[in-house]
């Protein structure tokens, strides 16, 4: 397709009202199954947006490092607006919020580890400007939204995708700054702590803040939701 | 003991005056019986310079780049564009903001006994005074009344040093900013509201580099 095509194939009108909408866009987790892998679902879910006009803002958060990997490749490829790399919890860290171990297979490292993320981003993600909405995305997943995009972009509710389990899905999520932050605001570590304890499955927590939060729930299609079959490779 | 290092500012004079300092700065703690942990706190950009420069030379534990606050943002803390001895709003209103938010992230990382907050285009050699600065007090190159309190560069156990610049909210710092005759004003009103002791404790050199605005 020749480039004028391309463009004359978007709405203008709708471009230019997406313009508008200021967005927020955290992609968190380790980088895996690489960096590169991080760097590509991030470049496409970006370029998705701002081709659909939105005014995007990139943050990562990750840790330093990911088995054989660490960041500083992905920090120097100046992709992201935003960036908050920190070494992964100590055992002591995990130890003082929890004496568990594990769910079921996943070590609880990871549970604290992504809880403990995604609130340290988004508390620096609301005082930080004044977004309409933040996109709260893992980095091994590619998501794409295509004509589905406004039904995400609900003003009251947190919207997820299409339930496949029991659960609220904790891969991605998108809400207005104030309502995204109250989803995942454990408050203190010991509240963390308690809620792991008392929880059958990790996405049980995020549940458990939004009731106590009164966040409410809905869910939305999108055209593309991949998680990498090979992020624990 | 757990020491946690802070580099926070921008990227200035250039990204690899900063490695320059960072590595200057660093070789004082290596042979100290402690764990050193470093961060740096930066923006995204500094004039024509990119942060993301200096990110894959491995050389801090822990990274927080933004990008810098706009004008819309500074607004909802002041309107003031300029402080009472003419300093512009902006580096005191970024400088206050990106040591509390690093601040905030260190005190939840992990349970350090003393936090080293210092700048990105500071020299400071400590010599054989570097005991000195690891005390029960906010410790400083210079205190109020003798002229004010240094913001430059502090030593102190974590807890003294996030009340020290532990603004509250945003409006709360506005009303600090305001009410301030220097960019350090606001620091010294901080610190006597948290009633944080300070001392001062000598050092061999002090320099801030005169290229940073260039």
């Amino acid at each position: 397709m020749e480039i004028d095509q391309i463009i004359t194939s978007f709405p203008i009108k709708e471009i230019m009202e997406n313009s508008l909408i200021k967005i927020a866009l955290l992609f968190r987790g380790p980088m895996r199954p690489t960096p590169y892998a991080t760097a590509i679902h991030t470049s496409l879910l970006r370029n998705e947006l701002r081709l659909q006009g939105f005014n995007v803002t990139t943050y990562l958060a990750t840790w330093m490092t990911y088995k054989n990997y660490d960041a500083n490749d992905l920090m120097s490829m100046g992709l992201y607006d935003n960036i908050i790399v920190l070494q992964p919890p100590s055992p002591a860290q995990v130890k003082r919020c929890t004496s568990r171990k594990s769910y079921g297979i996943y070590p609880i490292s990871n549970v604290f580890g992504m809880y403990y993320q995604s609130k340290t981003a988004l508390d620096i993600i609301t005082s930080a400007d004044d977004y309409d909405y933040v996109i709260h995305s893992r980095t091994d997943m590619r998501v794409k939204f295509g004509t589905h995009i406004h039904n995400w972009l609900d003003p009251v509710n947190y919207v997820s995708p299409p339930q496949t389990t029991p659960w609220i899905c904790d891969w991605i999520g998108v809400a207005n700054p104030i309502t995204m932050k109250k989803a995942w605001d454990y408050k203190t570590f010991d509240n963390l702590g308690g809620l792991i304890d008392t929880t059958e499955v990790p996405e049980h927590i995020l549940e458990s803040i939004m009731k106590i939060n009164n966040i409410h729930n809905k869910t939305s299609e999108l055209e593309d939701l991949w998680l990498d079959p090979d992020r624990n490779a | 003991m757990k020491i946690a290092v802070l580099f926070r500012g921008p990227v200035r004079p250039q990204p690899y005056n900063v490695v320059e300092r960072y590595r200057e700065f660093m070789s004082q703690f290596i042979n100290i019986d402690a764990e050193v942990t470093t961060y740096l706190a930066t923006w995204r950009q500094w004039k024509n310079y990119k942060a993301s420069d200096i990110l894959g030379l491995d050389l801090f534990d822990n990274v927080i780049m933004q990008t810098e606050p706009t004008d819309a943002h500074r607004e909802r803390c002041t309107a003031l564009k300029k402080l009472q001895n003419g300093a512009d709003i902006r580096p005191v209103y970024n400088m206050y903001y990106q040591s509390r938010t690093a601040l905030d992230l260190i005190v939840n990382a992990d349970n350090y006994d003393y936090i080293v907050h210092t700048r990105t285009d500071l020299q400071m050699i400590f010599g054989a005074h570097l005991p000195q600065w690891f005390n029960s007090s906010y410790t400083t190159i210079h205190a109020k009344p003798h002229p004010w309190t240094c913001d430059q560069m502090a030593i102190a156990p974590t807890k003294l040093m996030y009340n020290a610049w532990n603004y509250g909210t945003i409006e709360h710092l506005g009303r600090m900013i305001e009410a301030a005759d220097k960019p350090e004003a606001v620091l010294e009103m901080m610190i006597e509201d948290s009633k944080v002791p300070v001392k001062t404790a000598p050092y061999d050199l002090w320099r801030l580099d005169h290229r940073r605005n260039m």
